[in-house]
């Protein structure tokens, strides 16, 4: 059913593109909240990807690689999104805990802060990296494809990012000095 | 403990959590947008390549056609208008600025190609960077040991073995240039190398500028620079606030944990008051102490280059002189602060500076961005030049000074060129495929012109003057394989240098490789 609706909305057929946003909306918002970790930011950049798509989908000729063609426009749109509101962001909504993240049963609350603490230190290129390994399940040389990345590329952002989680769940024991922190 | 402590385990379990449906009120949007957006005109074959000069007036002949047309049709569509023949500046920052501006062609007693013929060049395996400084192409290797060249082929050794104080430092840091005029920043996180290091003024050509390791006690910089623009009237420097970059800690989850510990993770509850100012965010708490802290826009994550900016103007790099701004920062958004409290990017042109900088949401109508190109013809004071189209994302690409005005690029099919009339939307010659990554672009300007290298394809756009291009491909042997990704497109009168690596970090050394890609008349 896919290929026939893309190749529909390849030819301007806006019903067709709906149906389209449904089958693969869930998909953006998911790979775009974990490498955002922001609902908004992700919700933006979802928006952004997929009117991107409608645009830009009649330049795709091979409709079996729509599937990486829309990661790649949609982490792009990430990356965009998250050195844009760089720029802007100067309340405090950033300091607001992200409720929709539930807990797991798994992680500690002690794991959860660590690993947020340590993937939000990551450039998103390195996050799109680990989301697409690890919560996509993907293989390293499917992630190089998704992204539109050389496999060495791809090898060694893996790394990075996995050394820089690995640090941030050892460093549980060196909290910051409070020398910054004066009492109100 | 019984739980694994596995990184990959515990990383999959974090990542599991997280949105699952796009909202319903997401998709309306989308589909609302789409109804209101045209799909792009697919022309002729899906990939274009053009190695031959005479191919590319052809085919630039029929895009700039089709193109153009297709322009003019949008800007009517949208009601903006088209292009006038008289200059005029928007002074709205709501209002796109007017397309006067045009790139004019150097002037050559003699005719060059645009074709490049690549070559590599033996380079000792201790080379750092290279750059074009003035007249000449300079590289410097890890011992400070710095050589010079013309041609890029043919190499002088200048202090061999010796630290050089100017061209040395200048290169491990950053810089900029304009005509025979050099200025190179550090900044403290740049490494150990450049704390507690004065402000060097070099021999030559060259002038050095450095922030003060501690920025608590910066003067004139208070914080970290970011960029710096040199024209004929002197220097702008972006400035970012203060920030204690000698801790490695991140404030940002810092911050929200403490204030989680003290509001049992519902600190909205008990937050009596909150100030900003001057870069400290101040939060007092009903049910305790509170906090006092510097502030990131990102968050409280030190070394954080995109946090608020702000301008300094010198007219020698000795004496610095705050760009003054009226509207203070607080945690009110309706008074974000406007330029150059926001200030971005800068860079020098024939007639003063041009800047990127933020605008208040509230005063900016378009769905897609709130920052605007700013001039100024004095380093003090700025003119607002407005925004060049909503439908392009002014966050991507690189502020470059080129033909004396501003090229804002990504490399591949933006090409905004700004004087302190406004800006020109460069057509292309061919149809270049979208979606590159940003750290995939290499991008150079000099007296040759606009270089772009695109390591996806492995392609290379040349344009002396905006007006013709050449989009040509590269020996299959530049394409290294590598990790490291700071690479560098240096410049020069008729050759153009590009320096790359091979190899990985942790898997042996990293191997650096120097291609010069020479022109004839």
């Amino acid at each position: 059913m896919l290929p026939a609706i893309l190749d529909r909305a390849r030819q301007g057929d806006e019903e067709a593109f709906g149906a389209l946003v449904r089958a693969v909306g869930d998909r953006c918002i998911f790979i775009a909240h974990r490498i955002l970790r922001d609902a908004n930011l992700a919700e933006d950049a979802v928006q952004v990807a997929l009117v991107q798509v409608w645009r830009e989908l009649p330049a795709l000729r091979d409709l079996d690689r729509f599937d990486a063609w829309l990661h790649r426009i949609l982490v792009n749109a990430c990356y965009a999104e998250s050195r844009r509101r760089r720029h802007f962001t100067s309340d405090v909504v950033l300091l607001e805990t992200d409720s929709r993240v539930a807990a797991d049963d798994f992680l500690t609350v002690n794991d959860r802060d660590q690993l947020d603490r340590g993937f939000r230190r990551l450039p998103p290129e390195q996050r799109a990296v680990l989301v697409f390994h690890h919560a996509l399940g993907f293989t390293v040389p499917e992630v190089a494809d998704h992204l539109g990345i050389p496999l060495g590329t791809a090898k060694s952002r893996l790394s990075y990012a996995t050394a820089a989680i690995r640090a941030a769940l050892e460093a549980d024991a060196r909290t910051p000095g409070l020398e910054q922190e004066q009492l109100a | 403990m019984t739980k694994s402590r596995d990184p990959n385990a515990l990383l999959s379990a974090y990542l599991a959590g997280g949105m699952e449906v796009l909202p319903d009120r997401v998709v309306d949007s989308v589909l609302d947008e789409v109804h209101r957006t045209r799909q792009r005109t697919v022309l002729g074959p899906w990939r274009i390549r053009i190695t031959s000069q005479a191919a590319l007036g052809t085919v630039a002949l029929v895009a700039v056609l089709v193109v153009g047309g297709a322009f003019l049709i949008t800007r009517d569509q949208d009601g903006i208008g088209t292009p006038t023949a008289s200059p005029e500046v928007s002074a709205s920052p709501s209002q796109p600025a007017v397309v006067t501006a045009t790139p004019t062609p150097t002037p050559t007693a003699e005719v060059l190609s645009l074709d490049l013929t690549w070559t590599e060049v033996d380079i000792d395996d201790s080379v750092q960077q290279v750059a074009w400084l003035g007249d000449r192409f300079v590289m410097v290797d890890d011992t400070g040991a710095v050589s010079t060249s013309t041609d890029g082929a043919t190499w002088r050794a200048l202090q061999p073995g010796e630290p050089d104080p100017g061209y040395a430092d200048l290169l491990k840091g950053r810089i900029v240039t304009w005509e025979d005029d050099v200025i190179g920043w550090w900044n403290p996180e740049d490494g150990p190398d450049y704390t507690n290091k004065p402000p060097v003024t070099a021999r030559d050509i060259l002038t050095i500028v450095q922030p003060p390791a501690d920025p608590f006690e910066s003067t004139p910089f208070d914080g970290r620079i970011e960029s710096i623009g040199i024209g004929p009237l002197g220097i702008v420097a972006h400035v970012h606030s203060r920030l204690n970059y000698a801790t490695e800690v991140n404030w940002d989850s810092w911050v929200t944990e403490k204030l989680g510990l003290r509001t049992n993770n519902d600190w909205t509850c008990c937050v009596k008051d909150v100030t900003f100012q001057g870069g400290v965010l101040d939060i007092t708490l009903t049910n305790g102490p509170g906090l006092h802290v510097v502030w990131a826009d990102e968050g409280f994550l030190p070394g954080d280059y995109q946090d608020r900016g702000f301008g300094w103007y010198s007219p020698d790099g000795v004496e610095w002189t705050a760009i003054p701004s009226d509207i203070p920062p607080t945690l009110d958004r309706g008074d974000l602060p406007a330029f150059p409290t926001g200030m971005g990017e800068v860079v020098g042109v024939s007639d003063g500076f041009i800047a990127r900088g933020v605008t208040p949401e509230e005063t900016c109508t378009l769905p897609d961005g709130c920052s605007e190109m700013w001039h100024s013809a004095d380093g003090l004071t700025w003119r607002n030049l407005g925004h060049p189209s909503a439908e392009q994302d002014f966050f991507s690409g690189r502020l470059l000074p080129w033909q004396g005005g501003a090229l804002l690029t990504d490399g591949i099919g933006r090409f905004d060129f700004w004087t302190s009339d406004g800006y020109q939307a460069l057509p292309m010659a061919a149809e270049l495929p979208a979606h590159p990554q940003e750290d995939e672009v290499v991008l150079g300007t000099g007296p040759f012109g606009f270089v772009s290298l695109r390591l996806d394809r492995m392609e290379i756009l040349v344009t002396r003057d905006g007006v013709d291009w050449e989009l040509q491909p590269t020996p299959s042997a530049m394409d290294t394989d590598t990790d490291r990704r700071v690479r560098t497109i240096a410049v020069g009168e008729r050759s153009v240098l590009y320096l790359t690596w091979s190899g990985y970090f942790g898997e042996g050394p990293l191997v650096p490789h120097l291609w010069v890609g020479t022109v004839e008349p």
